[in-house]
């Protein structure tokens, strides 16, 4: 994994510092336009001596891409610098074939729900919406159509004609969620845009997003609650003090982490058995039957030896097998065992 | 109607519902109001007013004196600085810069903005005051003021000069907005420098908005002992060198507009 | 869940008395306001003309001094600083108009930040009042702006009377009285003024930017109106006129014609017979006190109500 020269989906950079290559693994080359995908190549961002990202190649497809790291790892310098809001100290960013120096071009396909949570004075949520809509060039019915279209997929009708200062903290979540997809983008940009929302509206805003997704838009997300990015992303971006850790689908990603062994649930009708026979296997490095007596967690440097053994354990010994579970395949796990508790990326 | 007309509409109206929301709008009509209450005092309470040659020096001083350097100085910096530096202040330019809007298509909509407010607001003001301080005498007299006098000619003279004073004035503090974090600061040095050109040399007397404007105005007025006299500029010289430093002003400001970052900062 | 041990306990030290709670603002505003070099090197510089007073006072005491300093010099008839009412105003005016400045950099960012940055309901979910926040703030300018005005006044004054004996000191006692009050009614003024524009507008550029339009431009309407009007009114929007006013009736309380010969150098119009009444003068410094404690009373609240 040196020289991170792995293909796209399902990698870890395991070498932080010098330029990594691309994820095709080719050295840079200029920039050329890819017209279906985001391209970062070779973008840093410094604030004055404080690093924002450095270095970053990273391409992003279509669906759900998440992205992932603690509080000033970079994610929202890099949903900015994605956006056109700031310009990177190096490098080059496109969207969709579109350079940021081109608005016209550029915002009509990207929308974006960032962080800032304020408002101009005296609109209301539909005055606000169907005023900016103008600006996008549509005449005053269309935007006015297209406005409460969008109030409406985000369920804030009956608020659509209250002042904007009086809402509360997830109505105006949704209501930035409104300007961002009102235009019908093909790429959206959310940074934490669950932030706020009660379990109804989250689990409504999610379900929107896979649909979005589904449709063929570039969603990328970044938010802090793990189990909902392992839920609806097609892809993870890991990053840490500006640097990518890891990126692609998590599944892959933790495959390539061989420092850290998977860890395996066997639920089975003789866990004693499989803990004996999963102790004399090399590639086994612990084993321990569960309290309740169900179950085996078998942590193993090699998953498909794993499967082989416990194939051979169900025909030798009639093992009866209710479930075979990986247990640290999700994002919290990959967070932990590359970030930490502390935010620090683990080597 | 072409996209890039549509969308300076759209930031004129943006602009303008801004302006009329929150209490941006109080201080530039108070500001407004201030010349106009004024002479309805002198129309109401004053039982013998000055006779019609004495209102019309009355009213030249107190136009270039007081309504061009600080009512109509002070509502252009106002309105115009806030444009850009008010959107940064309340973390709200960001909205502008998601649109796709070509960057002169916002500068251009926010200066046309700023000068329909200021133009309307001022340019009523003028008109307005200038009315009701010649009806201090009585409906006859007026009448034959505007209509059969000078009048009218004085007053559409009064009235472009000050269109042309918020055409100055604005490009010049929709700038210092762009450029500077306080532009209370140049804002103030304008105001002193605008102040004090009456007692400048020539050479930087012609560096300044107001020398321009009193160069056309219809009624001259004596400005001390102390003035320096200096030859006034044409009509031509004064509205085209106004328009020249105004397409000037605007350019630089497109071009700083294109670079525009967005760093919320805090104050 | 029980709580089997109670390991968290309530702080029990020492806390600040109630009636100084308030100065915990004020010190780290101070701390805030000597941070900018500029605010710094203009302070001190705002010390210039009391330290040529000073010397000047000094130096009208010393003529031998003042004849070795300067032996081209002719040795002066009469005194070379007539240390009098109209020395003071002179002094106090110069020292106002610098406290203007002061007031403009240190004044803004005492309460707009707070605003902007929804600062106030930290504040007030404390157990500390509007009250003290306003006085907290208040306390800032007015211990900075009566370093630079009346302190230094007092100083030529003790000064004065140290050289010129106790019965200069005796005789001249109003003039402390009224450096003092004037001084005190100036720097209350200022401040509280600088405070309301800053709570009102919440930008603090706009709000030093205000600062001085309520100086210049109801100036140029009392002027206008004074004009157009044939009257004296319109002085009573002039800072400078307004002040001047209520520094002559203290400085010149017991003398008529002095008070006079001042208000007419103030007016206007000159050698007219009419200027200002020293309790329209009063009575509007009053107003404007109370127009700015009404404003901050409206403004500094610890959430704001959007309907």
């Amino acid at each position: 994994m040196s020289g991170a020269n792995a293909s796209p989906s399902g990698r870890s950079h395991q070498e932080m510092s010098g330029a990594n290559a691309s994820p095709s693994g080719r050295s840079h080359q200029a920039i050329s336009s890819q017209p279906d995908q985001i391209v970062f190549t070779n973008v840093s961002k410094y604030y004055g001596e404080v690093l924002g990202v450095n270095k970053i190649n990273l391409k992003i497809g279509p669906g759900i891409t998440s992205l992932v790291g603690p509080n000033g790892s970079g994610k929202t310098t890099l949903m900015n610098l994605m956006t056109g809001l700031i310009k990177s100290t190096r490098g080059d960013i496109e969207v969709l074939g579109a350079r940021t120096d081109d608005p016209e071009s550029f915002y009509s396909r990207i929308g974006y729900c960032p962080q800032f949570d304020t408002f101009p004075k005296g609109f209301t949520g539909f005055g606000l919406l169907s005023s900016l809509l103008k600006l996008h060039g549509y005449s005053r019915r269309e935007a006015e159509e297209t406005a409460w279209r969008a109030i409406e997929q985000v369920h804030m009708t009956d608020a659509a004609h209250r002042r904007v200062a009086g809402y509360s903290k997830g109505m105006r979540q949704r209501i930035k969620l409104a300007l961002a997809i009102a235009h019908q983008p093909r790429v959206l940009v959310l940074d934490e845009p669950l932030n706020g929302l009660d379990p109804m509206a989250r689990a409504e805003s999610i379900g929107l997003f896979q649909k979005l997704a589904e449709s063929g838009l570039f969603v990328i997300v970044s938010s802090h609650v793990l189990h909902e990015i392992d839920i609806i992303s097609d892809a993870v971006v890991m990053m840490s003090n500006g640097y990518i850790v890891a990126e692609g689908d998590i599944q892959d990603v933790r495959e390539e982490m061989a420092e850290h062994p998977m860890e395996i649930l066997v639920r089975c009708d003789q866990p004693a058995l499989l803990a004996r026979r999963a102790f004399s296997e090399n590639h086994v490095v612990e084993v321990r039957i569960e309290e309740d007596g169900t179950g085996v967690l078998v942590r193993t440097r090699n998953l498909d030896q794993l499967y082989m053994l416990i194939n051979r354990v169900v025909l030798e010994e009639g093992l009866t097998i209710e479930g075979v579970i990986p247990v640290d395949e999700d994002v919290h796990s990959v967070y932990s065992y590359l970030i930490g508790s502390d935010g620090a990326i683990k080597l | 109607m072409s996209k890039v007309l549509k969308q300076t509409i759209a930031v004129v109206g943006f602009e303008l519902r801004k302006f009329s929301a929150g209490r941006k709008w109080v201080f530039p009509v108070l500001l407004a109001a201030g010349p106009v209450s004024l002479v309805s005092m002198l129309l109401l309470f004053d039982s013998n007013p000055p006779n019609n040659g004495d209102i019309t020096e009355i009213f030249a001083v107190m136009f270039q004196t007081f309504i061009l350097r600080l009512v109509i100085m002070f509502g252009c910096a106002l309105v115009f600085s806030n444009l850009y530096r008010g959107d940064m202040v309340t973390r709200t330019i960001h909205f502008y810069l998601l649109t796709p809007t070509r960057r002169e298509v916002l500068v251009a909509g926010k200066y046309l903005s700023g000068l329909l407010i200021t133009a309307t607001l001022y340019g009523a003001t003028v008109a307005i005051t200038n009315i009701v301080i010649h009806s201090a005498n009585g409906r006859a007299i007026a009448e034959a003021h505007f209509y059969n006098g000078p009048g009218m000619i004085e007053l559409f003279s009064y009235v472009g000069i000050a269109v042309l004073a918020c055409i100055g004035y604005g490009s010049v503090f929709m700038l210092t907005g762009f450029l500077f974090k306080n532009p209370a600061i140049p804002a103030v040095f304008v105001l002193l420098w605008e102040s004090a050109n009456v007692f400048l040399p020539s050479a930087l007397k012609k560096i300044s908005v107001v020398h321009y404007l009193q160069s056309i105005t219809p009624v001259p007025i004596p400005f001390g002992p102390f003035a320096v006299i200096t030859a006034p500029a044409s009509v031509s010289a004064s509205v085209g060198g106004l328009a020249v430093f105004t397409v000037v002003a605007l350019v630089v400001n497109t071009l700083l507009m294109r670079k525009a970052e967005i760093s919320y900062s805090s104050d | 869940m029980g709580v089997h041990r109670q390991a968290y306990h309530p702080y029990k030290g020492p806390r600040t008395s109630e009636r100084w709670r308030f100065w915990i603002l004020a010190r780290y505003a101070f701390e805030r306001v000597f941070q900018s070099r500029i605010l710094v090197i203009f302070y001190v510089i705002c010390f210039i003309p009391t330290v040529i007073a000073l010397s000047a006072v000094y130096l009208s005491h010393n003529v031998d001094l003042l004849i070795s300093l300067f032996p081209q010099a002719k040795p002066p008839d009469a005194e070379l600083v007539p240390v009098n009412e109209a020395f003071f105003l002179l002094l106090m005016s110069i020292q106002a108009s610098l406290s203007v400045f002061v007031t403009a950099l240190v004044g803004p960012g005492l309460v707009s930040p707070d605003l902007s940055n929804n600062a106030l309901p930290l504040y007030f979910s404390r157990p500390f009042s509007r009250a003290e926040y306003v006085l907290g703030k208040l306390s800032v300018l007015f211990i900075l702006l009566s370093m630079i005005t009346g302190a230094p006044m007092l100083l030529i004054y003790l000064l004065k009377s140290a050289l010129a004996g106790s019965q200069w000191f005796i005789e001249n006692i109003h003039l402390a009285f009224a450096i003092v009050a004037g001084s005190l009614l100036w720097v209350t003024l200022i401040s509280l003024m600088s405070l309301a524009s800053s709570a009102w507008v919440r930008w603090r550029p706009a709000a030093a930017g205000m600062l001085f339009a309520l100086f210049f431009i109801p100036a140029g309407f009392g002027t206008a109106a004074n004009e157009i009007m044939r009257m004296t009114w319109g002085s009573l929007l002039n800072g400078i006129v307004l002040i001047g006013t209520v520094w002559n009736s203290l400085f010149f309380i017991n003398d008529p014609v002095g008070y006079a010969r001042a208000a007419d150098n103030l007016s206007d119009m000159p050698d007219s017979i009419d200027f200002l009444p020293a309790w329209s003068a009063w009575l509007m410094v009053a107003a404007l006190c109370a127009l700015s404690l009404f404003l901050l009373n409206r403004k500094i609240r610890a959430h704001e109500v959007v309907r």
